[in-house]
């Protein structure tokens, strides 16, 4: 809700308190990083290595070591996260730095490299690092956009709500089925014995369900009903409308599910890599040392 | 299966020592030393004093066991004894333990101790004078009696059904176990909580199949909560409940019941009635048997003497209605108040100790007795203190002294407590920029009255004048003193207002000044939502919000729009007093809240003596008026963003923030749903998670979780039998570990935000499940976890457990430090409405 | 006879509810209809499913009605008969039909043992709205990956680096098919001439943890000169600047010593050839030499076009004499003198009779219009530099010592030997050979030795003397105007003897000995481009070009100049009389300023 300039600085001022991770302390680690980068990349342009760049240099080693430590501690946010010490720390700024210096990331370990890759330990960890990073700015993206579609979708309804309500659909369902002739009473069961969420990952991901018995169940239900009078009475239409409810009802659960995997997946790739990347560093560190 | 089995084994749990009853029935006809009415924890002391003492005597039960109210706790729920520091002077034992243990213990020790029950008897009245009470009981026969004991509780009888067949057995007052019934139609008669409760608790599950019925007298459902009554309604819509309002049983016939409905007589089914139409209290009773109590207020106790000895001579009154609501004290006093039968006058109270080490620290050795009479005699508001009640005051208070000079307390601190100065003189620094502008508080006189009565923070900071000893008066204490001495109340109140007034307007004015307005001043309840002033009607009195908060609201293009919050301590209805126009806007509740009208023209007369003031209240206008016209001005530009702006505040003002002091919002464009806060909770408060992310009202992305909102006047200390929650240095509502677990605040708590819930066993530490997924992983541990991982034989009681804003803990609330993307904020009431306003946050 | 029908359901909380019904009749029916007395409301059941008929013996006969069936104890079947005393269970749909007896009466307890539907089967809650169980852990995957990594990329390489036998010597230049692990571990390709080392890392890197050494280097380069004194090299040394300071204090942090090989020779740094020296590399130190070692003779040199000396050529001091010679430089002209008479411009001359006696034995020697330098001058086998001209095949061309012919045999002096010339001549006057030779003389026109030489045109010349002595003619030969005064510098015998001294003649072969001058690489140009032979009248002049010449196409390294030239072009650190060390031919990428150089000089 845009509020114009001049409403925000009326009687109350807004303060920090409520600002996403992204615009912490305004930008200040989007700064910082920046910062550093061009000074990076300067020191870079200016210092003559010979041969040529390579993380043998003195500069080489410097960046190598910034960016090793800048690993590790941007890998630290998963213990920080989850450690409840006490103390004036605050998540989101650790949030903000993460992102930031993650991406300036990007900028020192491509410098540590010299533009030198090949097919060895030394590119391995760089492309894992790469990899780690791009799946953080999916998920970024994915942070911003998806959580209002969310709210909006989730409508105040709790993730318990969803499923009782489902329970409570099914019950009437299976209720009201009961007068039915053993044709739509087998309809409706495949509907209740199906499980709507199954079917895997992709399946979650692209909300596609082409296989939904509730789907079917009312296709084939309501085609009958359809052209036929309303009555109160008839126990058909009374299922019709029950699978009518309970689609949407699926309809709206499975887009949360969705949403919910959206935000989780990039999560399955970024972590994992982290610590394949946190041991090819090792390694290559230690067989840099090791062949000196 | 099993698990059915032993539920259906507690249900035939029964506490009857047989022996007992045979001597119950040889007692009958001839008189006794002492009879004892009720057999709870006090009675039953006092019983076994007297079986010990070899004191012939009577034990009084309507029930067919001892101690009904605990008898009628859920299964296996864990007994508390508090106060830990009370020693137990009884013949019974008692400890914290298990509901079944308790009363097992108890059973036994009467038996041993051949304590004299008489088991389904009642006392319909009490005749006689000391020495020769007679006891007419319900069925015609008469217990003769020297003395009498009341340790009846303050429950009393739930109201019977009046209507015909209202006395078959199918009809009963309690409910122990919903799960019990199958396949019946059940009428549950009365909709306050109780009624819904059970009715909700009876088709709760569609496998038993009942047809449960729920009758209201009214129309409408008046006395009970709001989520009950949604509760309810939801059900009602759902087919599970039968809602009949305005209706009236007429006749009950065995499987059938007549009711008077709006409509007309309708005769139906009905195999069970379970009436829930609240209970008297047994005050009637207990006046009819000539004891007397200070004040007609609800919450007023007995007269008695330091021998709980009513003004009925051999009458004595102890436990719950004597104001002693916890256990130790009950039984405590149930030997008391026996040996002093026995004539052992130098038995000292079982408090006494706790009493000592609160006075231990004033100047002067005087003894317990002498400081209660001094305090009493030199503090205006306890003059009508009997000697009794000064000691359980006392127990609730703090006496200290203070050199001269030394800081009572500051401004801005929260505090809810009243202070009385016994002796000396304190000074109250009106002006925090000028030290020398102070206002002396003489002996006698009380002060920190607004902290009680507003909930709000000190508004001055108030140091000791000279040596003086100052009695510090926690909530309960100050409101159990109000309504047991109305002087008290009047006292409190006119100070109160007088005060808030000065420190209001400011100005220079002293409290001559006041005098005018304040002979006519008059205080308002308002109840939430209904307007004190409407905008465009006549009227020119002045408004001081005393408690609650008001919110503001003007019509513009025919629809209301927020204008402004007003909190508590804060003004209005200035405007049309000065322009001499009609209201400009309408100010209503925003929660149940008190107002103090001052007549308009004592203010303008003051106002005209005033000059100051008056340009004082002509700027706080000008301000005020401001407001108005910027939103008026973007009323056309930018519509939808003071509609926005309006229907937010509005929102918040729904959901309890207009009572909040602090409370924690959840902005859906940034939350991801990670559920860290809810983590980060329970991480830092032994593994239970205080608030509920998910839950909660939504509105334009903005959330309120479920979670504590600290309210001014917290509902949930309404009710706390061991006075357990406080309100913490940090304006933070808070339980300390004296709860006993008797779920009054999760009940009083309208915002559902207080949980019952045992403590979970410990967890591996957080790197051995980052590293090899051990334990349940951070925060709440489920259920399943927690019950397989409980170290076994260990019964951890279940205590009540709410938000308190992590208090103690370095850094503030975890909810907010631990959100990784910044959608939880927590704001006061000050600073919602900018958040109300606030511009979507897209980062 | 009654049928006991009881409905077995269990309540939210977990305990049984029983509902128990009897029927006093022979036959009951179990079906979804509500009317059944076995009603199961259960969809997988038909509204009228199965009849239940107690027969004579008291065994039930079940028959299903409708098209489904059921089953019994676990059978799936249509029709049935129970002994109720033996008990059996029946299914239908989701629901079990306990049968048993009671007191005589048959018992039939219902029960549903399916949840009703799919999500009113208690799930876990907290699962259902995470990716758990669609997808492995994260901490598994991460575990997999971690551990892998370490043992491909870690543990992998270094125990196949002690489980390796060395590469032999012979093979370090072909590089191995086979694949080593610790190749995880290069940082880039070795460069050519170590390829063959690519799976062999520890005969580089001997030790782990301990930088390279140069006795790894050497084990195979065993030939290599140092540069100088070690002692005096350190003195020489530029101080470092703040970087080369900090990489020092770094190295030796991480122990790893100045002044190691590896630290020009830096490996790893991708295919090809390994990189030439820069110029700067040298300069750091000879551009400002002498501020360093005041007692150096090496002049100051930086940059070839703007701050390199002039050359200096080693020439003799005293003519004739190699022992006693000095580098001295082009500019204050030395001469040279080897200890021959020769004049190039005579015998370039376009116009004289050297040129008209060229064209007439052109068809002979494949001379052209005039004589040129390549005529006399042969290059050497690596094309570097020149042969030293010889009288037999060079000048024989035209210069004969003939003295006289026997039928076609033209018998002449013996070059390089004065004695025999003397032994010679005495014999053949003591022939009387002379007189003829007279005639001859006469007749013929100018004189000039050789005439019977291999031309036919010219004889020898015996000067203007008494031709009836031998002394005479012999004195005539070896003076001004004899045959071997001509080319060659003569000392008269003493009194009374005829032992002549001819000088040696010395020809040098490189004058410039700190450079390398190739020939061979200057192709495009013309001898005259910089040696101005045509001018030259005396053998003793020092044809060499200055450091002017070079510089109309040579510049310093990166200069803007044709060819761009670093010191190493000429130079070699590891400096011995061979060339400087150049990358191989087909090693080297485009654009390499070595380009121009010729075959030979490529190692």
């Amino acid at each position: 809700m845009a509020v114009p300039k001049s409403a925000q600085s009326a009687r109350i001022p807004s303060d920090g308190t409520h600002e996403g991770f992204l615009r912490y302390a305004n930008f200040r680690w989007l700064k910082i990083t920046g910062l550093f980068s061009i000074l990076a990349i300067a020191a870079y342009l200016m210092i003559d290595v010979q041969p040529r760049h390579n993380g043998g240099s003195w500069l080489g080693y410097t960046l190598g070591t910034i960016g090793v430590l800048l690993i590790l501690w941007l890998t630290l946010l998963g213990v920080r996260k989850r450690r409840m010490t006490r103390g004036a720390w605050s998540l989101k700024a650790w949030t903000s730095a993460h992102v930031y210096l993650g991406l300036g990331l990007i900028v020192i370990a491509t410098l540590h490299s010299g533009f030198q890759l090949g097919w060895n330990v030394h590119t391995l960890a760089y492309v894992l690092m790469m990899i780690v990073i791009l799946s953080g700015i999916w998920g970024i993206s994915v942070y911003t956009t998806l959580p209002r579609i969310m709210s909006a979708n989730r409508d105040q309804t709790t993730e318990a709500q969803m499923l009782a309500a489902l329970r409570s659909i099914d019950r009437q369902l299976h209720d009201a089925a009961q007068p039915l002739g053993q044709h739509y009473a087998e309809l409706v069961q495949s509907a209740l014995d199906h499980d709507p969420f199954g079917g895997g990952i992709f399946r979650r991901l692209s909300n596609r369900y082409p296989t939904c018995k509730t789907w079917a169940a009312h296709r084939e239900i309501s085609r009958i009903t359809r052209d036929r009078p309303q009555l109160d009475i008839d126990p058909l239409e009374k299922v019709d409308s029950l699978l009518e409810r309970k689609k949407s009802l699926l309809a709206r659960t499975r887009k949360h599910l969705q949403l919910k995997a959206m935000l989780e997946i990039w999560l399955y790739i970024h972590v994992p890599l982290t610590f394949a990347l946190i041991a090819a560093l090792a390694a290559h560190i230690i067989s840099v040392f090791f062949y000196w | 299966m099993s698990g059915s089995l032993l539920v259906i084994k507690c249900s035939g749990y029964s506490w009857k020592p047989d022996i007992i009853t045979a001597m119950g029935g040889s007692v009958l006809g001839d008189r006794v030393r002492i009879a004892i009415l009720g057999s709870g924890p006090a009675g039953l002391s006092a019983a076994s004093r007297a079986a010990v003492l070899g004191l012939s005597h009577v034990l009084i039960e309507k029930a067919d066991h001892l101690s009904d109210t605990i008898y009628k706790y859920q299964k296996g729920k864990h007994v508390m004894a508090t106060p830990s520091q009370l020693v137990l002077r009884a013949d019974i034992d008692f400890g914290a333990s298990k509901r079944e243990v308790v009363l097992e213990t108890w059973g036994e020790q009467t038996g041993a101790h051949k304590v004299n029950v008489r088991y389904n008897a009642e006392v319909k009245a009490i005749t006689g004078i000391a020495g020769g009470f007679s006891l007419e009981m319900e069925g015609g026969d008469v217990v003769e009696a020297e003395t009498v004991v009341l340790a009846i509780g303050t429950q009393g009888n739930p109201n019977l059904m009046r209507c015909a067949g209202g006395d078959l057995p199918h009809v009963q007052y309690t409910l122990d176990d919903p799960g019990a019934y199958i396949d019946e139609h059940i009428a549950v008669i009365g909709a306050g909580d109780a009624g819904i409760e059970n009715a909700l608790g009876l088709a709760a599950d569609p496998e038993q199949r009942n047809t449960v019925t729920i009758i209201n007298r009214n129309a409408e459902f008046t006395t009970a909560k709001d989520a009950n009554i949604k509760a309810l309604m939801a059900a009602g819509d759902a087919g599970r409940v039968i809602i009949r309002t305005g209706t009236t049983p007429s006749l009950v016939e065995p499987g059938f019941v007549t009711y008077d409905t709006p409509d007309g007589e309708v005769r139906v089914r009905c195999d069970r009635i379970i009436a829930r139409m609240g209970s008297a209290p047994p005050r009637k009773f207990v006046e009819a048997c000539g004891v007397e109590f200070t004040s007609e207020d609800r919450l007023a106790f007995p007269k008695l003497s330091p021998t709980f000895e009513s003004a009925t001579p051999g009458i004595y009154v102890i436990g719950a209605l004597a104001g002693y609501p916890l256990i130790k004290h009950c039984m405590n006093q149930g030997y008391d108040v026996v040996e002093f039968i026995n004539g052992n006058n130098h038995l000292k109270p079982a408090d006494e100790p706790i009493l000592e080490a609160k006075f231990a620290g004033l100047p002067g050795s005087k003894s317990v007795d002498d400081w209660l009479e001094y305090l009493r005699s030199n503090i205006m508001i306890l003059n009508g203190l009997t000697p009794l009640q000064m000691r359980e005051f006392m127990l609730d208070s703090d006496a200290r002294f203070y050199r001269a000079g030394e800081t009572i307390f500051e401004r801005h601190a929260p505090g809810s407590s009243l202070f009385s100065v016994a002796s000396g003189s304190v000074e109250v620094l009106t002006d925090i920029n000028d030290e020398s502008k102070i206002v002396p508080i003489a002996a006698g006189s009380i002060f920190g009255e607004v902290g009680l009565i507003s909930g709000r923070r000190r508004g001055a900071t108030v140091r000791a004048g000279a040596d003086s000893i100052c009695v510090e008066i926690s909530r309960t204490a100050a409101l159990k003193l109000q309504s047991s001495v109305p002087a008290a109340k009047r006292a409190i109140e006119r100070i109160a207002a007088e005060r808030q007034l000065l420190q209001l307007l400011g100005s220079g004015l002293v409290s001559e000044d006041l005098s005018g307005i304040l002979d006519s001043y008059e205080i308002q309840t308002v109840s939430a939502g209904k307007p004190v002033i409407t905008e465009g009607e006549e009227g020119d009195n002045i408004f001081v919000i005393r408690q609650g908060s008001m919110i503001v609201e003007k019509k513009i293009g025919g629809k209301p729009v927020f204008m402004s919050y007003l909190p508590a301590g804060s003004y209005f209805g200035e405007m049309a007093l000065i322009g001499n126009t009609r209201r400009t806007a309408t100010v209503k509740a925003a929660i149940k809240s008190e107002v103090i009208k001052l007549q308009g023209a004592a203010f303008k007369a003051l106002l005209a003596k005033r000059p100051q003031l008056l340009a004082r209240v002509k700027a706080d206008m000008a301000a005020r008026q401001d407001v108005n016209s910027f939103i008026e001005a973007r009323k056309d530009g930018f519509s939808s963003v003071v509609d926005m702006y309006s229907n937010v505040a509005n929102f918040l003002v729904e959901n309890g923030i207009g009572e909040a002091t602090d409370v924690l919002l959840i902005d859906e464009n940034l939350c991801v749903g990670c559920d860290n806060c809810e983590k980060a909770c329970a991480d830092s408060h032994e593994g239970l998670s205080r608030l509920d992310r998910e839950a909660g009202r939504t509105y334009a992305h903005l959330h309120v979780p479920t979670s504590c909102r600290h309210c001014e006047h917290p509902h949930c200390m309404a009710d706390c039998p061991p006075n357990a929650i406080h309100r913490g240095p940090d304006g933070e509502v808070f339980i300390d570990d004296t709860c006993i677990g008797c779920g009054n605040c999760q009940r009083n708590c309208p915002y559902g935000v207080i949980r019952m819930e045992a403590e979970p066993p410990q967890k591996p530490g957080l790197l051995s499940w980052l590293l090899l997924g051990l334990g349940p992983g951070p925060g709440e541990p489920s259920k399943k976890w927690s019950y397989k991982h409980a170290d076994p034989g260990v019964e951890k009681p279940k205590k009540a457990i709410k938000c308190d804003m992590c208090s103690g803990i370095e850094g503030g609330p975890a909810c907010v430090r631990a959100c990784p993307t910044g959608a939880a904020i927590r704001v006061s009431p000050e600073r919602f409405l900018t958040v109300a306003r606030l511009e979507s946050e897209t980062g | 006879m009654t049928f006991l029908v009881r409905q077995i359901s269990r309540s939210a909380d977990g305990r049984e509810i029983i509902r128990s019904h009897s029927y006093e009749q022979g036959t009951i029916f179990v079906g979804r209809e509500a009317a059944c007395e076995v009603h199961l409301a259960d969809l997988a059941v038909e509204l009228r499913h199965a009849s239940i008929v107690l027969l004579e013996s008291g065994a039930l006969e079940v028959t299903a009605l409708g098209g489904l069936g059921f089953e019994v104890d676990g059978r799936k079947t249509t029709q049935t008969i129970i002994d109720p005393a033996a008990g059996a269970e029946l299914r239908f749909g989701s629901h079990v039909l306990t049968i048993s007896r009671e007191d005589g009466n048959p018992v039939i307890s219902a029960q549903r043992i399916e949840a009703l539907s799919e999500v009113s089967e208690d799930r876990d809650e907290i699962g259902l709205f995470t990716l758990t169980g669609l997808l492995p852990g994260r901490r598994v995957n991460a575990w997999v990956l971690l551990l892998s990594i370490l043992a491909l990329f870690l543990i992998w390489p270094i125990y196949s680096i002690y489980t390796r036998e060395e590469t032999k010597r012979e093979d370090i230049k072909k590089p191995e098919a086979a694949f080593h692990p610790d190749s995880f571990w290069s940082s880039g390709a070795l460069s050519n001439a170590h390829a063959g080392l690519k799976n062999d890392c520890k005969a580089c890197h001997v030790e782990p943890f301990v930088a390279v050494r140069d006795s790894s280097c050497i084990t195979c380069h065993d030939d290599v000169h140092g540069h100088a004194d070690p002692k005096r090299l350190l003195t020489a040394n530029p101080p470092l600047d703040w970087q080369g300071k900090m990489s020092r204090q770094i190295a030796d942090k991480f122990s790893r010593p100045a002044g190691r090989c590896v630290e020009c020779h830096s490996e790893h740094e991708g295919a090809g050839p390994m990189e030439g020296t820069k110029q700067q590399f040298c300069s750091s130190c000879h551009s400002s030499l002498d501020t360093r070692l005041p007692d150096t003779k090496i002049a100051n040199a930086g940059d070839f076009g703007t701050a390199h000396p002039q050359f200096q050529p080693r020439v003799r001091t005293v003519p004739g004499d190699i022992s006693q010679s000095e580098r001295i430089s082009l500019d204050r002209k030395p001469v040279d003198d080897g200890g021959l008479k020769f004049p190039h411009n005579v015998h370039l001359s376009a116009t004289n009779g050297v040129a008209k006696m060229a064209r007439s034995m052109s068809v002979k020697y494949g001379f052209g219009a005039a004589l040129a330098c390549k005529d006399c001058h042969t290059k050497t086998a690596d094309g570097v530099r020149f042969l030293p001209v010889k009288m037999e095949t060079n000048c024989g061309m035209c210069h004969s010592l003939g003295v006289e012919r026997i039928g076609d045999t033209v018998r002449t002096l013996r070059h390089g030997d004065p004695k025999m010339v003397v032994a010679d001549l005495r014999a053949f006057y003591r022939a009387g050979g002379p007189f003829r030779v007279r005639t001859q003389q006469v007749i013929e026109g100018r004189r000039r030795p050789g005439d019977y030489g291999s031309s036919g045109r010219y004889y020898a010349y015996f000067g203007n003397v008494n031709y009836g002595r031998a002394d005479s003619a012999i004195r005539a030969v070896f003076s001004r105007g004899g045959v071997c005064y001509d080319c060659h510098i003569i000392s008269a015998p003493p009194a009374g003897s005829d032992n002549w001294g001819v000088g040696k003649v010395q020809q040098t072969l490189r004058y410039l000995e700190k450079g390398w001058f190739d020939h061979g690489a200057h192709k495009t140009e013309t001898c005259k481009s910089c040696h101005s032979a045509a001018k030259s009248t005396l053998a003793s002049d020092l044809i060499l070009p200055g450091i002017k010449t070079c510089r109309n196409c040579h510049g310093g390294e990166g200069s803007r100049t044709d060819v761009p030239s670093s010191c190493a072009m000429c130079h070699s650190y590891h400096a011995d009389d061979g060339a400087p060390w150049v990358p191989r031919e087909k090693d080297r990428k485009k654009s390499d300023l070595y380009a121009m150089l010729p075959a030979a000089n490529r190692r």
